[in-house]
């Protein structure tokens, strides 16, 4: 009983340091893919802020879906769950709404 | 000779210039007709102007008048689409489902879950989430959560309530049926007792930006759970079904969570507890859980698709007690009541494959594992490795089809297979 809740041990020990191994990988690989591709417009920040935060947990949804009074409730709502800081909340809102 | 040539030329000459010149009369005449003729001119080109003029406004005044008359109507649905000054929105996801594992006959399920938004300023809001769900003959009401938060400056949020616990990130972030890669929860974050699903009381929260990276924690203080002392399948397990108190002291815990860049997060939760009912030996018994988390979601060029890589472990330490089941058990049971459990998964999207078949599937798979407690009674520690292949019909809708390999360390094995279709709104 003690050899294989040991194994087990050894098992999730292993797969937390190989999912961290692999982290670092990727973000190896992107870090170097993307050095030639920051780019400084404010348009572009918001759409790839709105594309990273809400990409994190779920698919990103046209901003079709939703009245502009709608996303208002909707991204004042993922403020809270998803962490994002006022000028995210603001960006992302901004260009929901130009995009609606 | 000469002189009469003369006169027939001179005779000729004025004759000639006879016939060209005319009369005053005439030339009166003829002046005034001109004069007539010049006035007409004039009346008519004016008219005309006037004409034309009156012509293009007329049509301007129907144009106008007709936009204003459509303002109007498009002002008056507007108007009566409008709910106050509240933002409200209902959203939620409704899932159903099917599954086929070795303990239990085969079925179809189907469970509705709405979430209710409102916004009344751009500090105040209130969220409350029902889950409706199929029982045995009966249909089961909960109320997940039911908050009201308020953002105090960029940097705090408060909000009281029942809350989802800001332990770790599945119960935040994942929980839903369409954010779930899977159709199952992993087995630590069942109700077994483990990780709390959510916490009655207050809680504080925010977010830190530095430079590029975030800092996000939050501090909560609430019911905490209870101890479960009566039944043998769960004693020694935490109840975070505590609705009411069953004790004077409060729990209380936080998260820490780091993102370095946008597309890492690493974070640590603790969580501590006295769980022994008020006046009971088990009184003083102290509950602590805590461990770490990661997520890492990003597009990989390399890989034609996007990768979510997720971590999540949690270990509990309540204090070493007597069980005795209310006198039925001689003598005591007691044990050293740690446990511990977690998952990690690996999902990837081929969505940036150019094939729009591919870039609709997802693969995923999780290892997740539960600890209990050793000298337990009925406890059977458990692995588990869980395929998927998931389609997404709509980014909002998902069929997930998935295959559990259940790996317990005693007892019988359970594998079973799971196919449900979601929807988020």
């Amino acid at each position: 009983m003690n050899t294989k809740r040991n194994t087990t041990r050894w098992i999730v020990s292993l797969s937390g340091l190989m999912m961290l191994i692999l982290v670092i990988s990727l973000t190896a690989c992107q870090s170097t893919a993307a050095d030639g591709e920051m780019d400084d417009s404010d348009e572009m920040g918001a759409s790839e802020i709105w594309e990273r935060n809400c990409a994190r947990c779920h698919n990103i949804r046209s901003p079709s879906t939703l009245s502009d009074k709608q996303w208002e409730t909707a991204v004042m709502h993922m403020r809270v769950r998803a962490n994002l800081t006022p000028k995210e909340q603001r960006l992302i809102l901004e260009l929901l709404k130009a995009g609606n | 000779m000469i002189p009469a040539i003369l006169m027939i030329v001179v005779f000729t000459g004025s004759f000639a210039r006879a016939q060209d010149s005319v009369s005053r009369e005439e030339f009166d005449a003829l002046k005034a007709s001109y004069e007539n003729l010049l006035s007409r001119f004039n009346n008519m080109s004016t008219d005309f102007d006037a004409l034309k003029e009156e012509g293009s406004t007329s049509e301007l005044r129907e144009e106008l008048e007709e936009l204003i008359e459509e303002i109007e109507q498009v002002d008056l649905k507007a108007i009566a689409g409008r709910p106050g000054t509240t933002g409200f929105l209902a959203a939620g996801f409704a899932t159903t489902g099917f599954v086929d594992f070795d303990d239990n006959d085969s079925t179809f399920g189907a469970s509705f879950t709405p979430v209710f938004l409102w916004k009344f300023t751009d500090n105040l809001m209130v969220e409350a989430e029902l889950d409706l769900s199929l029982g045995d003959g009966t249909t089961e009401v909960e109320l997940e959560y039911i908050q009201i938060l308020y953002t105090v400056n960029d940097y705090v949020t408060v909000g009281a309530g029942k809350f989802l616990t800001p332990f770790g990130m599945f119960w935040e972030r994942l929980h839903p049926s369409w954010i779930n890669k899977l159709p199952d929860a992993p087995l630590s974050m069942r109700h077994t007792g483990l990780v709390p699903p959510t916490t009655v009381g207050v809680q504080v929260r925010g977010v830190i930006p530095i430079d590029s990276m975030k800092l996000n924690y939050a501090f909560f203080v609430g019911n905490g759970p209870s101890l479960a002392t009566e039944d043998l399948d769960h004693l020694g397990n935490l109840e975070y079904e505590n609705f009411i108190d069953n004790n004077g002291n409060k729990a209380f815990g936080g998260r820490l969570g780091f993102q370095p860049f946008p597309e890492l997060e690493i974070g640590y939760s603790a969580y501590f507890a006295k769980v022994g009912s008020s006046g009971s030996e088990f009184r003083n018994v102290d509950a602590t859980l805590h461990g770490p988390y990661l997520a890492y979601v990003s597009p990989i060029p390399a890989l034609a698709g996007s990768i979510d890589v997720r971590f999540e472990w949690t270990w509990s330490d309540v204090d070493d007690a007597s069980y005795d089941l209310g006198g039925t058990v001689t003598p005591p049971i007691v044990f050293d009541n740690r446990r511990s459990g977690g998952y990690a998964q690996v999902a990837y999207r081929p969505s940036l494959s150019g094939v729009s078949f591919l870039e609709d599937l997802e693969f995923v798979f999780r290892f997740d594992r539960i600890d209990n407690a050793a000298g337990h009674p009925d406890a059977i520690d458990r692995n588990g490795y869980t395929v998927g292949l998931n389609y997404w019909l709509e980014p909002n809708s998902v069929v997930k089809l998935a295959f559990r390999f259940d790996d317990p360390e005693g007892g019988e094995k359970n594998d079973g297979l799971m196919i449900q279709w979601t929807v988020g709104f």
